[in-house]
This record gives C-alpha cells, structure tokens and sequence, in this order.
C-alpha cells in the first residue's frame, strides 16, 4: 500500500516530463505551418519586417478571395481527391499481394524478386522522366487520368513496409486458419489485413500525401487547366523573379489543411490497431 | 462439421510447393504488369544513353565507356559522392534513434496523443517554400532564433548555413525534422503490433524500463528498424530536395552531393548521356550498399 | 471521361455552326509552353483574346507548366510531341537551336512574304538583336517579346539615414559606390548596404547577371573574341573581383550571406533586381528608389540584360499559325499593351517611345531608370557550354570572397579548367564553331 503512494507523484512527475518534451518538440514541428497560416492573414508589407513579425495586425481574409479568383481550385481539388483516391486504392490492392507473396509464399526466385522491388528505387527519378513521357504518349495517355494516376500505382516502399508487417505475424495463424478451411488466399484478406491494418493506414497515407503534393509529374504529363493538381494553384504565385507570398500561403493553406484532416481522421486506425491487437494477440 | 472440412481441404495441400509457386507468380503479377510496361523501358533506355553522347535532342553519339571515364576522372563527382555519403552515415541513424524514441513516447496513453502525433506530422505535409523561409530565420547566422538561443546561454554565433564546416550537419538537422513525421508513423505502427501481455509478463519478472526496452520494444520492431535503415540509405544517397531548400549545395560545395551532380549535368549543363551514366553509378553504389546493409543488419533481425 | 465527352462534343457543334458561318474557314488550334503568372498571366490572356478578334480561325491554346518548363519540353520533343511555341527564359534557345528542335525564324518566316522587313527588325533594339544574332548562329530562332534588365534598388529611408539625398545620389563611381554601401552597412546589428550574391548551381545565373557588367566596366571580357577561351583571368577582370574583395573586408560595405528577403526587412538596402518587382516595392512599407550600375575603371558603365524570347518547334502542328501569333505579339500596339500590362520592358523602341509607354513610365516611379538601365544593356558573351563555366567561374569567385583563396591563383585554375571546357566542345562541334565565326566576321 505504501508502494502505491509513493509511485503517485513520480507518475505525476513523469507524465509532466513527457508532456513538456513533446510540447517543445511540436511548437517545432507546426512553425512552418503557423508562418504559412498567419502569413496568408497578412498584408504584403507585414511579411518581412525588421523585426520577426509572427501575427498580422488585422487578418486580411481578401488574400484567400483573392487567391481563388486566379486558378479554379474547385476543380483541382476534385482532381487531386479523385487521383490520390484511385492510386492509394489501386497501390494497396497491389503491394498488399504482391508483399504477402514475398512474405507468407515459398516459392523459386522470390527472394530475387524481392531485391528487384528494392532494386526499382536505386535508379534515380530524374532519369525515368523522359521515357516515361514516352510510354505515355505512345499509350496516348498525355493529358488523361490514366497519366496521373496508373504510372503511380507500383510502391515499392509499400512492398516493404506491409512484407516486414506481415512477417511479424505468428505463421501459427495462418496454419490455423488453413486446418479450419480458410484458403491460401483467404489468409491475406482474413488475418493479414485485419492484423495490419495500422501498415495499410501508413502506406496508404504516405501515397495520398505524395500525390496531394507532387507538383512536377503532374505538369509534365498533362496539358489542360481542367488536368491539374492541386499543387499546381500554389505555384501560380511565384514565377522566376517575382513571389506573391500572402496569395501563395493562401493557396498553401487552402491545399495543406484539408490534408491534416484527413491525417487527423486517418489516425484512428492506428488507435483502432491498438486495441485490436491489444484484445487479440 | 470440422471433420469433413478437415477432410476436403486435405487435397490441395499435398500439392502445397507448386500451389505457392502458382499463387506467389498470381499475387506478382500486377507488379510484373506494371514493370513490363513502366519499368524495363525506362531503365533499358538510360542504360543506353549512358554510352551516348547526347545533348538534349538531335544526334546520339555512341562513346562507349567515355562517360564513366569522364565521371571517374572528375574531381567534383568524388566530393559529391564523399557529401553524400557523409549526409548518409550521419542521418540514417540518427534520424531512426530519434524516430523511434518520439514514436515511444508518443504510444503512451496520454491526453493530447492525437494532437501530438498529427503536430509531428506536419512537417511532412508543410508547403515547401513556407519551410524554407521558416528554416531560413532559424538558422540565420544574425537574427536567427537559434543563434539568438545559443547566445542566451552563452555560447558564440554559428554560421548555420554559412559555415561550409557547418552546413551539412543543419542539412541533416533539417532533414531530421522534415522526416520524422512519416518514420514515426511506421514506427508508431510497429508498436501497435507489440503485443500487452509480453510487458506485463516481463513487468512481472521484474524488468525495468530498459530491460523492456532492450529485451521486448527492440527485436519486436527490428524488422521495421531493418526496413528504416534499408530505406533511409537507399533514400540517403539520392539526397535532392532537402538540400535544393537550405543550401542548394553551397557554401562552396560543402552541401554538394550526388544526386545534385546528375541533375546539373541532366537539366543545366545538358548531358542527358552523361547524366544517366552518373545514375548508374549512383544505382551500382546504392545497391551494393544495400544488399551488404540487408546481409549485415537481418542478422539483428527479429520475425515471428 | 463523359463529361469530356460531352464537351468535345459540344464544341464540335459549336465549330460546326460557327464554321457554316464563316464559310467552312477550318479552326486550327495552337499551343503555347508558358509559366507565366499574375500580371503576365493577364497580358497573356488579353493578348490572345485580341488575337482571337483579328483571326478567328486560329485558336490559341496558352498551357501554363510552371517549374517544369524546361524538363517538359525536353521530354516533349523527345516524343515528337511538342507545343507550337514555347516562351523561354533567357539563354535557353540556343541550346534548342543546337539540336534542330527550333525553327530558324530568320530563314523560315522572317524573310518570307509574310515576314518582317529590315526596318521592322531594326525597330527591336540594338540589345536584343545582339542577343538574338550572337547566341547562337546569326540567325533569329525566336522573337524577343520580354527586355530584361537590372538596376540597383535601394531603401530609400535608409539612405536618408545616412546622410545621402535619395532623390538627389551623387553616387557614379566603383569607390563612390563602396563608400555608399559602406555607410549603409551597420555590421554590428547585422545591417549591411549591399548583398554580394556568390551563388553556385541553379542561381549561378544571378550572379553572373549581377557581377559581369562590372567585369565590363573595368575594360574586360568573359570570353575571348575568338570564343577559344575565357578572359575572366585578365586583370581587368581580376581587378572587379578585387572591387568586391575590398568592398567586403576594407570599405566593409557588403556581406555575402544576408538573411533570405533582407531587402524587404530593411537588414540590406541596396539590391538588384528588375521592373517586374515594381508593384512588390510599393507595397514595402519603406520608400525605395532605383540607381544605375556605378561606372567602372574603364569609364563606361553597363547594365546586364538579356531577351525572353518566344520559339516555334520544328514538329510543330501549325507552324504558320504559330508564327502568325508571334508576329501579333510583337506588333508595336500589341506590345505595348504587352509591356505595360506585364511589367517587363519592351523589346522595340517604337514601343518605348509611343505616348502609352511614355505615360507609363512617368507615372511608374523608379520605371524610368530600368529603362535607362536598357541604354547602357549589354548582353553575356558567346559562351559555349555557358553553365559548366559559369560555375567554374563562381566557385572561385566565393572562395576568393570567403577569403578561402587566393585570388589569382584561384581565377587561374578556374581559367584553366574552363578552356579545357571550351576546348573539348569545340573538337566536339567543329562545323558550329565554323558557322559562328563567319557570322561575329560579318559582324564586326
């Protein structure tokens, strides 16, 4: 009994600690964000000052009107929710296979394979931009969806990263599962998904924030206003001499805050994950 | 009921290897798809254009081995290639240390988690020229806040960016911060995957917070170590954007790596021929690299 | 997919009415690569719904692409699928005329019956056919439709400060210029009168603009007449290296790393920069005024500048439509508009001079001495393989200024390194360097 006296005011302590050190370490982590948010509330001359100025002196909402008369951002926004929903779909269908055949499947050349995926991310980017245009306009795909979104459908950080999450899961289950008649396949989809749900959130998020930002592929390979990206309405506030930063942030904000919601929703799998494998395992 | 299940499935099992051979080459197949018709091309054509000589359209010439000669005997791609690896050996592991002490501290059951997780995930989602011209006051050699810091408690101003003995390590600092979000989430991910009972059990046989650290946390989330550090090498030595921001590869080449060094050749000094000869020699590395780091490190690796 | 259906489907309905209209005149439609945006984004749009006006049958597609300009057009023309035209930045064409991407206006279209006479292009300025004619081979690849050049900006309530007439500078020589940046600079607070850009890699360009007009003005050159080497290792040219080595560390004038946007936190008051940042000045809360480039050893002053110019692609769809288009943008009425809408200077001096831009100019404060500025524009030498040199160049030039170097042996090394450069490409490229003599020949 006294033990647990004792041991109150050290928790106290503890969960004060933690707290401080994770408060410190987030004011570092959203300055960015805060300058980008209070910049878009700011008139042109209170951006730089002699003195840092955090918050403008009164908040100039006109910015975002402003902002969203020069580019149709309605319709980037459905294009960049629409893209990013197709290729986080498709890359889950495909690495979710393709990783459970490289952890949970003995077969000849596997392991070959599975340096092969790894081997994809070695050539730099830059090289494969060229060709890649190529096959695309050979396919007549320039200026469609498909361009958007089918070449992005292969990950192989996502092949990794849900391989080594499967391979944490105890191979009695699956032995289990099969001596209670659950097919080969059935495997992936009633003990490897619902076990990993927290791998699929991550690379699921990590794609649909990848495509929200990419900015460079999507102008390559399209053409038309209606074709672009989100990302798209930021850079029409900064060409090579000259930058609009209160319009920029604006547009930066009307692009990035939608995203942190979506993370902020997207977080309750890996709270769901905790749970599950908390009961469970 | 069971029985007669028992029994039908028994069937197919006899022919288990060949039945996982089949269905392992399934399960690829879209990847195969995919590589067929967005990979091989793509590779087999910059091979090619690594022994040629081609400015950006027009003429291919082919000059055999003259490009990786050129780039062996260039004094500017050896020091990109030291930056680069320097960058590397420095943040791989730092920044996992770090990831995974965060992505601890925020598996807690504390009021304010969901607040905390998503404030380290801003970084990864933050407009690129909003960090730029954040970073920049932080570490601004007059008036930057961390200079400001130091001084307060005594210590002299560091030319964060201006300093070339300096620069490199607030790359990495930055590059720390830029990516900890995401490697946290992973990681976060992993934890989630450690099951209760192993603590308590442990908690039970005494073991302290170390111990449990030491003997439960860390060879349960090695398989997610051991994919951070394939990754952050792999990702290390093609080190581009993060740089592009702070330095652009300055002060007098000190922040100057490889990937820079392609891309100057490829788009300002337009040798497509000799820029993807540079890429092939950047892919030989990373990959030699990376399979003696999977030899090394899946030793220290733990799987069910 | 059918909303676009749809779409395309009712534009063809459209054509076909409008066409029955006009008597069956078939619509072509022309693109254009661009990334332009704000107030040139709406030149463009007010030039193109004039075009629309005078020729009906030629539509006009502007494709903004930003940042990937150059790798888009690169890869575009790799698939033989390239836009009909292209603005490009500065310096840029010479490398697509090289490589047979462009068409060689001069030869194509300019002396055709539906071309420019010798008096229209001699109403461009001296500058930008310089520029057109010596950056490649004499001949016109593109029509400049942007002037650019730079002056010196400087904060107008920090000069007063310190003692100088903002609207009244005596400032005209190198000394009288260091001595001016020197009573600006307050090191100990972190203010200094000028920021020396010694940038390596993508902005290595900014320094070259900023820094060889004062090579120029102390009698030297970058590149030899003959184009076999450089002449940055003269010691005229030292000498402007050691201008900014004693403008640094003996009239501690400048500093080389200012906080990023020093200039608009008043923390750097003297900067270079160009006509389009006008409406960005006006709206800083200190008064700035405009200053040209001081006058150097040699007694001459100079400014540098350059031409944007617009290209036709040699895959292009409709090449004559194209160059119909480009001739509309360039026509005095039109460019003038243009200019005045975009905030770049104009590229004819019948525009310059017409009562629209001269009205401009008088109500535009600093305009007048970018314009100005124009007079005494040069534009960079011929330089083969001009970004590998001027990086080589740079990089020496910032170790000299951190001190980290000496300076001759510094801008010897780089000298040499550079006409090995030099070298290399012309036993690459012998027949080039064959037609580029003929042409600075006939020059001269």
């Amino acid at each position: 009994m006294t033990n647990v006296k004792s041991i109150r005011p050290k928790r106290v302590l503890q969960k004060a600690g933690i707290h401080a050190i994770l408060l410190a370490g987030a004011v570092i982590m959203v300055l960015p964000l805060f300058w980008m948010i209070t910049t878009s509330l700011k008139e042109m001359w209170e951006v730089f000052t002699p003195e840092m100025q955090w918050l403008p002196e009164a908040p100039v909402w006109r910015n975002y009107a402003d902002a969203w008369m020069y580019a149709p951002f309605g319709r980037y926004y459905f294009n960049t929710v629409f893209v990013s929903i197709s290729v986080v779909a498709l890359q889950l269908i495909i690495c979710g296979l393709a990783a459970y055949a490289l952890s949970r499947l003995q077969f000849p050349g596997r392991d070959l394979v599975f340096l092969g995926v790894l081997g994809t991310m070695m050539l730099p980017g830059t090289l494969m931009t060229v060709p890649s245009y190529l096959i695309l306009h050979w396919l007549k795909w320039i200026d469609t969806y498909y361009a958007l979104i089918v070449p992005s459908v292969f990950n192989a950080f996502g092949i990794f990263l849900l391989r080594q999450f499967f391979m944490t899961i105890p191979r009695e289950l699956d032995d289990a599962a099969i001596i209670d008649g659950c097919s080969r396949m059935g495997i992936l989809w009633r003990i490897l998904l619902p076990l990993s749900k927290a791998a699929f959130a991550t690379v699921g998020i990590f794609t649909f924030m990848g495509q929200w930002n990419s900015y460079i592929w999507p102008l390559i390979v399209t053409n038309s206003e209606e074709m672009r990206m989100i990302s798209v309405g930021i850079s029409m506030f900064k060409d090579q001499f000259v930058t609009q930063w209160t319009l920029m942030m604006a547009a930066s904000t009307t692009a990035t805050l939608p995203l942190l919601i979506v993370f902020l929703f997207a977080q309750r799998f890996f709270i769901e994950g905790i749970t599950l494998t908390g009961l469970k395992g | 009921m069971m029985a007669v299940t028992r029994a039908k499935r028994r069937l197919p099992r006899l022919s288990t290897k060949t039945e996982q051979t089949v269905l392992g080459y399934l399960c690829l197949l879209p990847t195969f798809a995919y590589a067929a018709v967005f990979l091989v091309f793509p590779v087999i054509y910059s091979l090619v254009l690594s022994f040629q000589r081609w400015r950006l359209y027009g003429n291919q010439e082919w000059v055999g081995f003259d490009n990786y000669r050129r780039i062996f005997t260039d004094s500017v791609f050896w020091l990109s290639l030291k930056n680069a690896g320097f960058y590397a050996v420095i943040f791989v592991p730092l920044s996992i240390i770090i990831a995974l002490l965060v992505a601890i501290l925020l598996n807690q059951k504390i009021r304010g988690m969901n607040f905390y997780r998503t404030a380290y995930f801003v970084p990864v989602v933050s407009s690129t020229v909003a960090v730029a011209v954040v970073w920049s006051f932080l570490f601004d050699t007059h008036y930057g806040l961390v200079n400001e810091w130091l001084s307060r408690i005594g210590l002299g101003r560091v030319g964060w960016l201006t300093d070339p003995d300096v620069a490199m390590f607030s790359v990495i600092i930055f590059s720390i911060w830029k990516s900890l979000g995401s490697n946290v989430v992973v990681y976060l991910a992993a934890l989630q995957g450690v099951p209760q009972q192993l603590y308590e059990a442990a908690e039970i046989d005494g073991a302290g917070r170390w111990g449990r650290f030491r003997y439960i946390t860390l060879p349960m989330v090695s398989p997610t170590t051991f994919f951070m550090l394939i990754m952050g090498l792999i990702g290390a030595l093609q080190v581009f954007e993060q740089i592009m921001i702070m330095t652009g590869g300055g002060p007098m080449r000190a922040t100057y790596v490889v990937y820079m060094y392609m891309y100057d050749y490829a788009f300002r000094y337009s040798e497509m021929g000799y820029a993807s000869a540079v890429g092939y020699i950047m892919a030989i590395i990373i990959f030699v690299l990376t399979v003696i780091n999977m030899k090394v490190s899946g030793k220290f690796v733990h799987y069910e | 997919m059918f909303k676009k259906l749809t779409a395309s489907l009712l534009v063809a309905l459209m054509c076909l009415t409008l066409a029955s209209a006009v008597g069956f005149a078939q619509t072509k439609t022309i693109t254009m690569y661009h990334a332009f945006t704000s107030n040139t984004l709406l030149a463009l749009r007010n030039l193109i719904n004039d075009f629309q006006k005078e020729f009906p049958n030629i539509r006009v597609r502007a494709e903004y692409v930003g940042d990937a300009l150059n790798q888009k057009i690169q890869a575009a023309v790799t698939a033989g699928n390239p836009p009909d035209l292209a603005w490009l930045h500065s310096g840029e064409h010479s490398e697509y005329a090289r490589t047979g991407a462009i068409y060689n206006l001069s030869e194509t279209f300019i002396s055709g019956p539906n071309g420019l006479s010798e008096e229209e292009l001699n109403d461009f300025f001296p500058i930008m056919k310089t520029y057109m004619e010596y950056n490649y081979d004499g001949n016109w690849w593109g029509l400049p439709v942007n002037a650019t050049t730079m002056a010196f900006v400087y904060n107008a309530d920090m000069v007063r400060a310190a003692g100088y007439d903002p609207d009244n500078l005596q400032v005209e020589t190198w000394e009288e210029f260091a001595e001016f940046a020197a009573s600006l600079t307050n090191a100990r607070d972190g203010v200094y009168g000028l920021h020396v850009p010694v940038y390596t890699g993508g902005m290595a360009s900014y320094f070259d603009w900023f820094f060889r007009p004062f090579i120029w003005s102390a009698g030297g050159k970058y590149v030899e007449d003959d184009l076999q080497k450089v002449a940055f290792d003269s010691p005229e040219a030292k000498e402007a290296v050691q201008f900014f080595y004693d403008l640094i560390y003996t009239y501690e004038g400048g500093t080389l790393s200012p906080p990023s946007q020093a200039f608009d936190m008043g923390k750097v008051a003297i900067h270079l920069d160009g006509p389009w940042s006008i409406p960005q000045f006006n709206n800083l809360r200190f008064e700035w005024r405009a200053m040209l480039y001081p006058v150097g050893p040699s007694g001459q002053r100079f400014h540098p500048s350059a031409a944007e110019p617009v290209v036709i692609f040699k895959d292009a769809k409709y090449p004559e439509e194209a160059w119909e288009f480009l001739k509309f943008w360039v026509r005095p009425d039109n460019l003038a508009k243009w200019a005045i809408t975009s905030g770049y200077l104009p590229t004819r001096r019948s525009v310059m001079d017409s009562p629209d831009y001269m009205k401009v100019i008088e109500e535009t404060p600093g305009l007048a001495v970018f314009v100005e500025g124009l007079e005494y524009g040069a534009t960079a030498e011929i330089t083969p393989e001009y970004n590998k040199i001027v990086d080589e160049y740079t990089a020496a030039v910032e170790l000299i200024l951190n001190q980290k170097a000496d300076l001759d042996e510094a801008i010897d090394t780089a000298a040499a390194k550079s006409n090995a450069i030099i070298a290399q490409y012309w036993r690459d490229n012998p027949q080039e360097y064959e037609d580029l003599m003929k042409v600075l020949q006939n020059g001269n």
